[in-house]
């Protein structure tokens, strides 16, 4: 084990005690005054029971709470207190006794009448008392038993168990009120305890069918056995007279208490996702042995072993929060609210301990039974949680899907759409082909046929076929400037062979003009074309060059060259156009466009400023 | 109409067949083809029916036909010439033969294009190439086969790419620039003939090797990514 974990495992244990600490000295008095009514706590006792004890000698005066001194060995054991009162002067006649807390089995006498409503349905020799130390009691007197003064109520508390015997401060005074702080009291012990082991018994079946349901989840099966154990130590709350031998009781009790401690180390492995083995075997052997030991105690030393068997169970039941604190603090929340759980509970066994054990006049609550409502609102916090961010994952998954689902629904219509675009644009470029093209191909044909040809009609009809095969690039979408350079090139050989003119094609980079640059793309071979074009017609040339780089795209010929001047005055001839065009272009690329012309030959530059992205 | 025997020798006279509905190219083509001492047409049919009986009647070495023909698609003709059990290479007739179709005639079993445009010239001397194994690849061809090949996510592209060797892919490349085999050739510092042999392995590898069908379809999708 690290360092770390001992540092952690210390730190634990401090704020178990400053817990401790905190509830046995938390400034609240248990047993306040209350009005129309007297708070006793002074009284005489005799260690004996009431027929033993009638003289006054035999009373001694103390303060309450009193408590005898712990017998070892079971048997049936009494103890007697006297107390003196005077009639109070209430509103209401009736007149009642209320004790908080004492412990066994109370029967009271006042002035010399029993009052207590148990009467002897029990059989005290032969070790059938109820145990009735965790509830309140509470009886009215009869007005004509009540002196206006000096009344002796004598409570005589008896046990058939081993243990000590003890009694808190008296209430007697006003019936009304009494009853009230009873039917609190009652709710407050008895109440929450029925309570609590009913909530342990739902939780812990609870937790059993989410664990047949979600068998890899160990953590649902160790709570269930914790709420198991729960249901085997909480009986004795709810049963107070169940026909077990005492002993056999107190260690099943016992180990039940044990268990609902491994079950809850084996739970803290669970969340926080490890198996320390050599550790777990560790604890597995010590609850084996002592549980085993605990069975084979001798009645007389049952108590100093159970002291024992408690303490050195703590200890262990100290790694369940430092497991918490040590591991996974990337689950922050989970971790926090489990660890601060476990030394709550921790803190009240440790109270109870105290009491039991130790010093019970120094402990004024005794908190042990809320232990199973503490786990079970950590249990619902953590199941809450779970149920938190598995919505949260769903509805995220959900969105995401949703979305993917939308972005696909868009894309299919994007698609379905973008097929429509095509199969349209097929047609007109199969109808363009066979339609105008195949007519205008016939035409030349038959112009060729013919021993009379206009050759002006015969060039427009072939500018005319180039045209529509311009017009189906740009119907078959986005290309890159060199692959539709490429195409232009097939296209512009026949053009070339009859003035026997060499094309030299020199495209290797070309300008990138964007991604979705399809307009401009084919602005550039449009006018290339019309110098080319230009050049076959009227220059004469005997090669012409296409040229390109990443920011500029050359035309020459070795032709005669032309005036611009001229050129570009003359409208509405052919030239005119292509030169117009070609500026026309130029301006729409954004790109520049130097053209220089003389007897050598024509040289057209179209190249993109240098600041211009490429 | 006397015809002859078909025989592979290129001195003997080989019978051509041309299906091409408008009249006047037929004519024009007719006319440049028995230019050709070696060649001569022995019909033209108008339409795809009149083909396939001409083609059963008269058993040409060679048949150039239309695509778009009145009665249905040339393609339909390239199917029967693959089909028959004598010699005889089908060529397409394009204007352009930059089309999708060409390639998907191409696919079918029609050995290569011949071109119907402005100039008729040695269009024997093309015929008798293309039936020696000179598959001509216009720039728009080797383009539409570059986008089948290309480094993309469409399964039925990377498959077709693996069949292609890093210099076949070269040539791709370069034929879709409008770089001419003799360029090529240079720029690759191979031979003119080689260069003819790894466009004739593209077409088989890209054509024969695989489903028509679904290269047809890969095809159109290259059109659909195009426009996207």
């Amino acid at each position: 084990m690290s360092k770390n974990f001992i540092a952690t495992y210390v730190f634990s244990a401090t704020c178990l005690c400053l817990i401790v600490l905190f509830f046995v000295k938390l400034p609240i008095n248990p047993y306040p005054d209350f009005d129309n009514a007297m708070r006793y706590t002074r009284a005489e006792v005799c260690q004996s029971d009431l027929q033993t004890c009638q003289s006054t000698s035999d009373y001694t005066e103390i303060n309450l709470p009193h408590f005898t001194t712990p017998t070892r060995e079971p048997g049936l054991r009494s103890v007697t207190y006297r107390l003196y009162f005077d009639r109070l002067n209430t509103s209401s006649d009736l007149q009642g006794v209320f004790l908080p807390k004492y412990s066994d089995f109370p029967n009271l006498v006042l002035n010399g009448e029993r009052v207590s409503p148990f009467g002897n349905v029990y059989d005290r020799k032969n070790g059938q008392l109820p145990r009735l130390w965790s509830r309140p009691f509470y009886t009215n007197f009869s007005p004509n038993f009540v002196k206006p003064k000096d009344n002796i109520l004598e409570i005589e508390l008896s046990a058939h168990n081993y243990g000590r015997l003890s009694l808190y401060p008296v209430y007697i005074g006003d019936s009304f009120r009494l009853r009230i702080a009873h039917q609190f009291r009652q709710v407050l012990r008895m109440g929450f305890q029925r309570l609590f082991f009913a909530m342990t018994i739902t939780v812990g079946a609870i937790f059993l069918g989410l664990w047949f349901i979600r068998r890899h989840e160990k953590e649902y099966l160790w709570l269930s056995l914790a709420n198991l154990s729960a249901v085997v130590f909480c009986l004795h709350y709810l049963f107070p007279d169940l026909p077990v031998p005492d002993h056999l009781r107190t260690v099943v009790w016992a180990i039940a208490v044990q268990a609902y401690i491994y079950a809850f180390y084996h739970y803290s492995l669970c969340i926080i996702g490890m198996t320390i083995k050599p550790l777990t075997r560790l604890f597995s052997v010590f609850c084996l042995l002592t549980s085993f030991a605990l069975l084979l105690v001798p009645t007389e030393y049952l108590a100093d072993a159970l002291a024992l068997y408690f303490g050195l169970t703590g200890l262990w039941a100290l790694l369940v929060p430092a497991l918490f604190l040590k591991y996974r603090p990337q689950a922050k929340l989970v971790n926090g609210l489990h660890f601060v759980v476990f030394i709550i509970v921790l803190a009240c066994g440790a109270v109870d301990y105290l009491y039991y054990f130790w010093a019970p006049k120094r402990i004024p609550f005794q908190l042990a039974h809320f232990a199973p409502l503490l786990m079970f609102v950590a249990a619902s916090a953590l199941i809450a949680l779970r149920l938190v961010v598995s919505v949260n994952a769903m509805e995220r998954l959900q969105l995401s899907m949703q979305k993917t689902i939308e972005e696909k629904a868009g894309e299919i219509s994007q698609y379905e759409k973008q097929k429509a675009v095509n199969a349209e644009r097929q047609r007109l470029m199969l109808d363009l082909h066979d339609g105008v093209g195949g007519q205008l191909v016939n035409t030349i044909a038959y112009m060729n046929q013919t021993a009379k040809v206009d050759h002006v009609v015969k060039t427009s009809l072939e500018d005319a076929l180039r045209d529509i095969a311009l017009i189906i690039d740009s119907l078959e979408g986005n290309d890159s400037l060199d692959m539709l350079l490429g195409a232009l090139r097939n296209r512009l050989e026949p053009l070339m062979q009859p003035g026997n003119i060499d094309l030299i094609w020199q495209v290797h980079d070309t300008p990138f003009l964007g991604e979705e640059a399809a307009s401009e793309n084919l602005n550039v071979i449009r006018l290339v074309q019309e110098a080319v074009t230009n050049a076959v017609k009227h220059a004469n040339p005997k090669t012409i060059t296409i040229r390109s780089d990443e920011r500029a795209i050359h035309i020459i010929d070795d032709g005669q060259g032309f005036d611009i001047d001229k050129v570009a005055k003359k409208s509405g001839t052919n030239s005119g156009i292509g030169l117009r065009g070609i500026r026309r272009r130029t301006e729409e690329l954004g790109a520049t466009c130097d053209i220089k012309t003389g007897p050598d030959g024509t040289h057209i530059h179209l190249f993109w400023p240098e600041d211009k992205a490429l | 109409m006397v015809v002859s025997k078909p025989k592979l020798s290129v001195q003997s006279l080989q019978s051509v067949l041309i299906v091409e509905d408008r009249a006047y190219t037929a004519q024009s083509l007719q006319k440049e083809i028995n230019k050709n001492a070696a060649l001569h047409v022995v019909g033209t049919a108008s339409d795809v029916a009149t083909g396939l009986a001409m083609l059963q009647k008269y058993k040409p070495r060679f048949v150039l036909t239309d695509l778009g023909l009145p009665d249905g698609s040339g393609v339909e003709i390239v199917r029967a010439v693959k089909a028959t059990d004598w010699p005889c290479d089908c060529m397409v007739i394009s204007i352009f033969g930059d089309e999708n179709r060409v390639l998907e005639a191409i696919r079918a079993g029609a050995k290569g294009f011949i071109l119907k445009g402005d100039n008729l010239h040695d269009i024997g001397e093309h015929i008798l190439e293309i039936a020696r194994g000179g598959s001509p690849m216009s720039p728009k061809i080797a383009r539409i086969l570059l986008k089948l090949v290309g480094p993309d996510r469409n399964t039925h592209r990377s498959e077709a790419s693996r069949q292609l060797t890093t210099r076949e892919l070269d040539v791709l490349q370069l034929l879709a620039k409008g770089f001419k085999r003799k360029e090529i050739a240079q720029h690759l510092e191979i031979s003119i003939g080689t260069v003819g042999t790894h466009i004739n392995h593209i077409y088989e590898k890209l054509g024969v090797r695989s489903n028509v069908e679904a290269i047809a379809l890969a095809v159109s999708e290259n059109i659909i990514s195009n426009g996207s």
